[in-house]
């Protein structure tokens, strides 16, 4: 017995060759090595051979595992080959199942790049970890402290000089509007800056043509961006030009590319900073640079910070050192964190990047829900080829891999439709990235999401369909208990939970702008216009201007200011009567005496300024309701207050209030109405509000251009419509808006489609029920009924569960508004009555048409 | 041209130097009768599959025999383009050597 078993191949050896056999040359290899095996043991002894068998076998297991590997490639291209043919197969599906996909990447894919550009900010400069802009809080004298961005003039060189961690620094100041004439043409230009020649040591904006070391160290040079110098000067190079910018004469030293959209600071054009006289002085308390600095490596940013508020008491006296305090701000943390008077560029709040990155998430999840449900929708057509792969010998793990194939395979085609889609999309989406869109670099994390999305939307319909029995698989009757269908309903109430959310979202915040729109401010902001008076000259003659002005016919009224509400006011330091030595700052609008009239707004006290009345120029004041209260004065007319002079040129007035405002809303209603005082002083206006017919307003803008050669003929005309201020004031709640709107109109797309196959595969699964009930004599009506049932309770589910959510984050929002409506609750009621309609025609249009099926048919359908 | 490896060409000769009795064992004895080296099997069906799939030999079944535990042995035998792929083989070698004596020195 013993010596039978040593002339067999030993076991063990032959059950590596067993584990590794894959390919039927194996199986003939094994039989090769038994046969010399044999021999051998003739020949050489058993002992040998035996041990010649063992170095065989082990021998063979690296090109073995060659095999394996491509053996498994072989079987992963007949596994897609075959996903292929399934797709061919069911073409309507296979759209719907890659059209929702492929929808919710790219909506999922815009979003990341919107979020990816919106981090980015600064990250372009080389030393973006070590540039860190000088900050400045202010106490007034009323005790009240303002955070602004603007620092006086000596503060930068002073650090860099006395404090060694400071490698260099660079100011600016932004300019506004400023007027360029080139070769007799005249151009306004909108964002430019004044800097010092160290600008590019600090920044890395790219210059096309100059020398980065010293283009800024001349004064009167001044360096374009590419598009402003293609405008002035044609496609000629513009270096060496030279052009008039506000009368003077400056000449050109270089030109840049546009500054990327992922930096605060965005510009037209740079001025030497050298010899201007915002930069010049040495006064520390003469705020209006923005300061940037530079670190040495490895340098401890909180110590420094501490260090540096020394500056005062050695620069300025012990007293500054209550006044003023400097931070340094990360230049990278400005676009999400920096909120400061005075900040360059609007910022995006975290609050937004993290909304829309949750909904960009939610909807690839819905997406990737509706594949599952769609892939499950017919996964009967498979279990047959289920079963014969199994009864052939395929085992679990194969047949997980095959349908994983599948998945993968949907999500890699979806994935280059998104691709293709993104920008197609990118137009509707265009509030939210404005910028070019850099897919390039993001391969990596694209495949990363291919095959997150495959692995999360193959994962369970693999899993579920390879789990059955082969026997049970051709018996009839499989899919009985409808406990299996737990997970999908699932699924499809969390798709219609997060649809209702975002319908509800898009209700409120359109309800909100709504409110914002038709609420009564307080004054008539309806057919204004705002024309700049650039030339200081004007602003002494403003009346003639404005007489100038109303012999334009379609020029109602018109009227002289200085700042305008929705923009910027003026905040003065005044000492109302009452409040004995302290102080508070208020808001202040520089106005004529025809704006109130012009603006519509009501007094509710007293008078209005009047031209016969010249002491009300000089020291009348009119405040609003709002002061009133809170200077805490019950009969305000005749109070008096008392203005400072923020610095040494302006006098202070003492003189009584002549009239109160009814309140008026002079900024955003996200915020509450501020105490407000309106003065006459004409050396502060810079606009001239036209009341103006608007049936023909192109017509009447080209008179006004006219009309303003004559009156100013170095400024152009510049205007603004009130209206148009007004509605950028709430621009970044519109994004949002928009953004709501077009994803849930997404999102039930995605949800709408995952329903069409859910259905299709519940009508598929009662045909025969049906075909009974219509026999029994059921009507259409109540078949379709039945069929809709189902889905409907989930939809009412959904909305049971999305109106607690979607009113938590709305209530939310709405907080950001000192003005606000309530939360409709008809909003909640159009959100689930859209919901449903949109779900039951879907539904019907499957449903009818089994219902009308003709019984005959559906009952022999097998 | 088809440039057989060298170890394609080993195999290939050992087939044909063994005519209708070339199959797994007899092929590797061959081999390592002529090349004085031991190949394992795993290599040799791993180089016998590569030349079926590029069509220099076919496999043909021959009846199953009791040594191999009832398995059947497979034989291979030579195509066309075998053939032609050996010729050109053999011709490549001859010009390859063509001229060089047969010691060769090199200058140090």
């Amino acid at each position: 017995m013993a010596a039978k078993k040593n002339l067999d191949p030993p076991a063990l050896a032959n059950w590596i060759f067993s584990r590794l056999t894959f390919y039927e040359e194996d199986f003939f290899s094994a039989g090769d090595m038994e046969e010399e095996f044999k021999e051998r043991i003739r020949s050489e002894g058993v002992v040998k051979a035996r041990s010649w068998y063992w170095k065989q076998a082990l021998r063979s297991i690296p090109s073995y595992f060659k095999y394996f590997i491509f053996g498994t490639l072989d079987m992963l291209k007949n596994y897609f080959k075959s996903a292929f043919r399934y797709m061919k197969r069911d073409k309507i599906y296979t759209f719907l199942n890659l059209a929702g996909l492929a929808v919710g990447m790219s909506c999922f894919i815009i979003i990341g790049l919107w979020v990816q550009h919106e981090i980015s900010f600064e990250k372009f400069h080389a030393k973006s970890d070590r540039i860190y802009r000088v900050s400045n809080v202010v106490t007034l004298n009323t005790g009240e402290s303002r955070d602004m961005v603007y620092t006086s003039p000596p503060i930068a060189h002073t650090l860099v000089k006395d404090y060694p961690e400071i490698e260099t620094a660079v100011r600016m100041l932004g300019q506004h509007g400023a007027n360029f004439k080139v070769k007799d043409k005249d151009f306004i230009e909108e964002w430019g800056f004044y800097a010092d020649p160290s600008f590019f040591e600090v920044f890395d904006f790219p210059l096309l043509i100059g020398n980065r070391s010293d283009a800024l160290k001349d004064p009167r040079s001044i360096i374009l961006t590419q598009k402003l110098a293609s405008k002035f000067f044609g496609g000629e190079n513009p270096v060496g030009k030279t052009l008039l910018l506000n009368n003077e004469n400056y000449q050109v030293t270089g030109m840049m590319k546009e500054p990327p959209s992922n930096s605060h600071l965005q510009f037209q054009y740079l001025i030497s900073a050298v010899g201007a006289e915002e930069f010049e002085g040495q006064n520390w308390g003469q705020l209006g640079l923005y300061s940037y600095i530079v670190l040495q490596d490895n340098t401890q940013v909180d110590a420094l910070e501490v260090k540096i508020q020394e500056v005062n008491k050695r620069y300025i006296g012990d007293w500054a050192d209550n006044v003023f305090r400097y931070h340094l701000q990360p230049i990278t943390s400005i676009h999400l964190h920096s909120d400061l008077i005075g900040e360059y560029s609007p910022r995006t709040e975290l609050s937004q990047i993290y909304l829309f990155s949750a909904i960009g998430l939610l909807i690839l999840i819905v997406a990737c829900i509706n594949f599952i449900n769609l892939t499950m929708a017919r996964y009967h057509r498979r279990l047959k080829e289920v079963g014969i792969r199994k009864v052939l010998g395929a085992d679990r793990f194969r047949l997980v891999l095959q349908f994983m194939c599948e998945s993968f395979l949907s999500a890699c085609l979806s994935t280059s439709a998104a691709l293709l889609l993104v920008p197609v999309l990118n137009r509707v989406f265009g509030f939210l990235i404005t910028g070019k869109m850099h897919l390039e670099g993001n391969i990596l994390i694209i495949i990363v999401i291919v095959l997150a999305v495959g692995l999360t939307s193959g994962l369970y319909p693999a899993i579920y369909l390879s789990s059955f029995q082969p026997v049970s698989l051709f018996r009839k009757a499989v899919m009985k208990g409808s406990h299996r269908l737990v997970l999908r309903r699932l699924l499809i109430v969390f798709q219609f939970t997060v649809t209702i959310v975002l319908l509800i979202g898009t209700g409120v915040v359109y309800t909100q702008m709504q409110f914002i729109k038709n609420r009564p401010l307080g004054f008539n902001r309806e057919k204004i216009l705002l024309v700049r008076m650039n030339n200081p000259e004007l602003r002494k003659n403003y009346e003639t201007v404005k007489s100038e002005l109303l012999t334009v016919p379609g020029v109602v009224k018109a009227t002289a200011s200085g700042f305008a509400p929705f923009l910027n006011q003026d905040l003065k330091v005044y000492q109302p009567e009452g409040f004995g030595e302290d102080m508070i700052s208020v808001r202040t609008l520089y106005v004529d005496y025809d704006f109130l009239p012009t603006m519509e707004i009501e007094l509710a006290d007293g008078r209005n300024f009047m031209r016969e009345n010249p002491a009300d120029a000089e020291y009348g004041y009119i405040v609003n309701k709002t002061a009133v209260k809170e200077f805490g004065w019950d009969f305000p007319l005749g109070k008096q207050i008392e203005a400072h002079g923020s610095n040494e040129n302006e006098e202070t007035a003492k003189g009584p209030v002549i009239g109160v405002l009814e309140d008026f809303h002079f900024r955003s209603l996200k915020q509450e109405i501020a105490p407000l005082i309106l003065r006459v002083r004409p050396e502060r206006f810079d606009f001239i509000s036209l009341k103006v017919e608007t049936e023909n307003l192109s017509g009447l803008l080209s008179k006004l251009q006219e009309k303003w050669k004559k009156i100013d003929p170095v400024y152009p005309f510049s205007y603004e419509v009130m209206e148009g201020i007004f509605d950028r004031t709430y621009h970044r709640d519109q994004q949002l808006g928009r953004g709501f709107s077009y994803f849930s109109l997404i999102s039930i797309l995605i949800a709408c489609l995952g329903l069409l196959g859910m259905i299709a595969f519940l009508t598929q699964q009662r045909t025969k029920e049906i075909g009974i009930r219509k026999v029994h004599g059921a009507s259409v009506f109540s078949i379709v009924g039945l069929l809709n049932k189902e889905i409907l309770i989930l939809v009412v589910l959904a909305n049971l569960i999305a109106w607690p959510v979607g009113y938590f984050i709305m209530d939310n929002w709405l907080k950001n508004f000192a003005y606000r409506t309530a939360i409709n609750p008809l909003v909640f009621l159009i959100s689930a009555a859209a919901a449903f309609i949109i779900v039951a025609s879907t539904l019907s249009v499957q449903t009818i048409r089994a219902a009308m099926a003709d019984p005959v048919d559906t009952l022999r359908y097998e | 041209m088809y440039k057989l490896t060298l170890a394609e060409e080993i195999v290939l000769t050992a087939i044909l130097r063994l005519q209708d009795n070339a199959y797994g064992v007899t092929i590797r004895k061959k081999i390592a009768d002529v090349t004085k080296s031991d190949v394992s099997y795993g290599i040799l069906y791993n180089l016998l599959g590569q030349l079926v799939r590029k069509g220099y030999v076919l496999k043909k079944s021959g009846q199953p025999t009791p040594e191999r535990g009832g398995r059947s042995r497979m034989y291979y035998t030579f195509t066309e383009t075998g053939l032609k792929a050996l010729e050109e083989a053999r011709e490549l070698h001859r010009s390859l050597w063509e001229g060089i004596p047969e010691i060769i020195t090199v200058d140090s």
